[in-house]
């Protein structure tokens, strides 16, 4: 699919060494676009909105956040922990918005399974629907993410 | 086919009078001689070819004005103070400037014609920044993150900034990353020695910056700064007689220069320094801090653990770095306060001062 | 007709009145419409358009009768006018600068501007076209100037009375120019009876 030229753009930010030193693409060589449709219809075939993922995501941060960097419960199912570094990264997509470097670390006491977001995945899932492409480092993949965060809807 | 080549010949022969015309009229007309420029009262002078935009020669002395358009008259940062021999002030630059600029004899200095001498004034900021290729002196580890680099500015070069300022500096392409990046770093080195600048830079995972400095660098390496930047230093207002500083992390850099500068000066003022860090492998210039104890006496470093490891056996004080500061400051009375760390930390000590009664106008820190 | 014949004060006239540059020849419009909001920086280009047009009227004429039709080269002076009428520019606006400042701070930004501008090129086609004599050229110019400077003080001058006049949004800007150039070239049609030079 050829790309507009404003897509190249946003891509070149995501390449390693931009942004982030091994970029947002990993080794995806799909469009943009088909990136965020795929894990779109991923996420809207399990019934679950972008934003509600957001919301849930940036929830457990900002209670992370209370700790400076010690580990805090979540709503008594998870164990989240944020790590904090000076300074702020634009966003690829250029809307203006500055991320600051902060990741999160949780962990789901039932599961024993652990997740690690940073608050520029919470702005792009919520923003761009963007998901990071395959092999980047903090790519999330969909389906994962709603099974992590307990949003499936059960009517299903 | 003699048509063509008397055509060819005589528009030729045309443009080529015209031009020759139009070099003369520019070598006669547009020759003013050497002016001589003044910049802030005498700091520097510096001689130069007549006709040119004040920026463009500015320019030439490595002084840059900041200008977004390239000398066009369209983003009107390029204002500099000129007290004498501007001329009248040209309808291109009118719009970019309030009536009090205009009193005040601000110019744009990319529509600024260098005919006689002239008398300029720039902020000291603009004035001190530079560009340098210093080498890496030292590059030691202070904790398992955190890595001090000092550099060494070339012979004869000298900076000269505000202690609490920072700089850029610039990558080089290393392993993956093909490309040239800059970041902020405080500078952590005190004013006075203004041959080199040491800055303290914590590992980012994914960064860039800090991946360049803690894998690939190495002492003796050239590396590229530019700096003085930013607003961040001390202010010490009228009645201020006592300063809170607070960090975490590297956040210590601007605060350890504003440190020497204040034991250097001989300030007068009371300090209380809170450092917050979790454990004790993540505390670092505790030798150099209690060092600072002992010859300024007003001043105490508060190191502060959220939760030390039980082989840390620490004695000092434990909680979140919020927590210290509410207990240790009482009020706002007199006081300025230095913050310098990530967003977090800051929006949430920020909140401590509020609720002691700090105004915004008293709370200092860097919002890079 | 036999316009090489008319005298060089009717010339001057007709050109300000019945020749209009703008409102009978419709040239030099770009500038026109662009730079006519303000009636200070009106008055300005209007200045600087009645001082170029003589001088590369003169200039032209000279070169015209000493190189071109000597050379046998007329099918060339749209190039070699367009040349002669650029270099001109550059070298009054670099005097100006030297020799009087102040002018230059109300003339020099529009002189780089009306380089182009094709009412200057035109009233140098005129002069060739209607084989006007020196006299004859330059009165023509300056009436041709004179005319081109009051067309655009007077499209200046309502249009700031308009300011605050509620337009249709599709009007606004251009539009209403427009429509106000043609009701004045209108209006100019009266004095078509009095003379005639083209």
């Amino acid at each position: 699919m050829k790309e507009n030229p404003t897509d190249k753009d946003i891509r070149k930010d995501m390449m390693p060494g931009r942004i982030i030193a091994d970029g947002y693409l990993g080794n995806d060589e799909r469009s943009l676009e088909q990136i965020v449709n795929e894990d779109l219809s991923v996420l809207s075939s399990l019934g679950v909105t972008k934003e509600q993922l957001a919301a849930k995501m940036q929830h457990i941060t900002d209670k992370a956040l209370e700790g400076f960097g010690d580990p805090v419960d979540v709503d008594s199912r998870y164990t989240a922990q944020v790590l904090e570094f000076m300074g702020f990264l634009g966003c690829p997509y250029k809307d203006g918005k500055r991320l600051a470097k902060r990741n999160t670390y949780v962990a789901d006491n039932e599961t024993g399974e652990t997740m690690i977001w940073s608050d520029m995945n919470i702005h792009l899932i919520k923003n761009h629907g963007f998901f990071e492409g395959k092999g980047a480092q903090y790519r999330l993949d969909p389906r994962r993410l709603v099974s992590f965060l307990q949003l499936e809807q059960e009517t299903e | 086919m003699q048509e063509v080549l008397q055509t060819i010949g005589s528009v030729t022969g045309i443009s080529l009078v015209l031009a020759l015309i139009i070099t003369l009229a520019d070598k006669w007309l547009n020759d003013y001689g050497e002016v001589t420029v003044d910049i802030n009262k005498g700091e520097r002078k510096f001689k130069t070819e007549g006709g040119q935009m004040l920026l463009n020669a500015l320019a030439a002395q490595k002084i840059f004005i900041p200008s977004a358009c390239g000398g066009k008259a369209t983003c009107g940062l390029c204002k500099v103070q000129v007290t004498d021999g501007a001329g009248p002030l040209l309808p291109t630059e009118a719009p970019y400037l309030t009536a009090k600029e205009q009193e005040t004899h601000y110019r744009l200095s990319c529509q600024v014609k260098l005919k006689n001498d002239m008398a300029i004034l720039i902020p000291e900021e603009l004035f001190n920044i530079k560009e340098f290729i210093g080498t890496v002196e030292q590059l030691d580890n202070l904790t398992h993150d955190i890595k001090l680099l000092r550099i060494k500015l070339p012979e004869g070069e000298t900076i000269k900034f505000k202690a609490g300022q920072f700089v850029q500096l610039y990558t080089k392409p290393y392993g993956k990353i093909k490309e040239t990046v800059f970041r902020a770093y405080s500078i952590a080195s005190p004013p006075s020695d203004n041959t080199h600048v040491d800055l303290i830079i914590r590992l980012v995972p994914g960064g860039i910056a800090t991946g360049y400095v803690h894998e690939a660098l190495k002492v003796g390496d050239e590396i590229r700064i530019s700096g003085p930047y930013g607003d961040f230093f001390l202010r010490g207002d009228e009645g201020i007689n006592e300063l809170v500083m607070i960090a975490g992390g590297s956040g210590l850099a601007p605060i350890r220069s504003l440190l020497y500068d204040i034991a250097e000066k001989g300030l007068d003022y009371r300090i209380r320094f809170y450092f917050g860090a979790v454990a004790k492998r993540d505390l670092y210039a505790e030798e150099e801090m209690a060092k600072l104890e002992a010859e300024y006496p007003n001043f105490k470093f508060v190191p502060a653990l959220s939760s030390p490891a039980a082989e840390d056996e620490w004695d000092g004080d434990t909680g979140r770095i919020t927590e210290v500061v509410d207990r240790y400051v009482e009020n706002a009375d007199g006081k300025e306060a230095y913050l310098c760390g990530s967003p977090g930390m800051l929006d949430a000590c920020i909140k401590v001062l509020h609720s002691k009664g700090f105004k915004d106008d008293a709370i200092f820190y860097d919002k890079f | 007709m036999e316009f090489s014949t008319i005298s060089p004060i009717v010339i001057f006239f007709a050109s300000i009145a019945t020749s209009n540059m703008i409102l009978n020849n419709f040239l030099g419009m770009c500038s026109y419409i662009a730079i006519s909001s303000e009636y200070k920086t009106a008055t300005g280009l209007g200045k600087a358009v009645t001082l170029v047009i003589v001088v590369t009227n003169a200039i032209n004429w000279v070169i015209y009768h000493l190189v071109i039709v000597p050379l046998k080269i007329e099918y060339m002076q749209y190039i070699i006018f367009i040349m002669v009428i650029a270099a001109t520019v550059q070298i009054i606006e670099m005097a100006m600068d030297r020799f009087v400042p102040d002018l230059h701070v109300s003339l020099g930004i529009f002189l780089p501007l009306i380089t182009v501008n094709c009412a200057i090129l035109g009233s140098t086609l005129f002069m060739v076209i209607r084989h006007y004599g020196l006299l004859q050229a330059i009165l023509f110019g300056i009436g041709s100037g004179l005319g081109w400077w009051m067309a655009i003080c007077m499209l200046a001058a309502i249009r700031e009375r308009m300011q605050r006049a509620k337009l249709p949004p599709g009007l606004a800007g251009a539009g209403i120019t427009f429509i106000i150039t043609g009701i004045m070239a209108l209006a100019f049609v009266g004095f078509s009876g009095i003379f005639t030079i083209q």
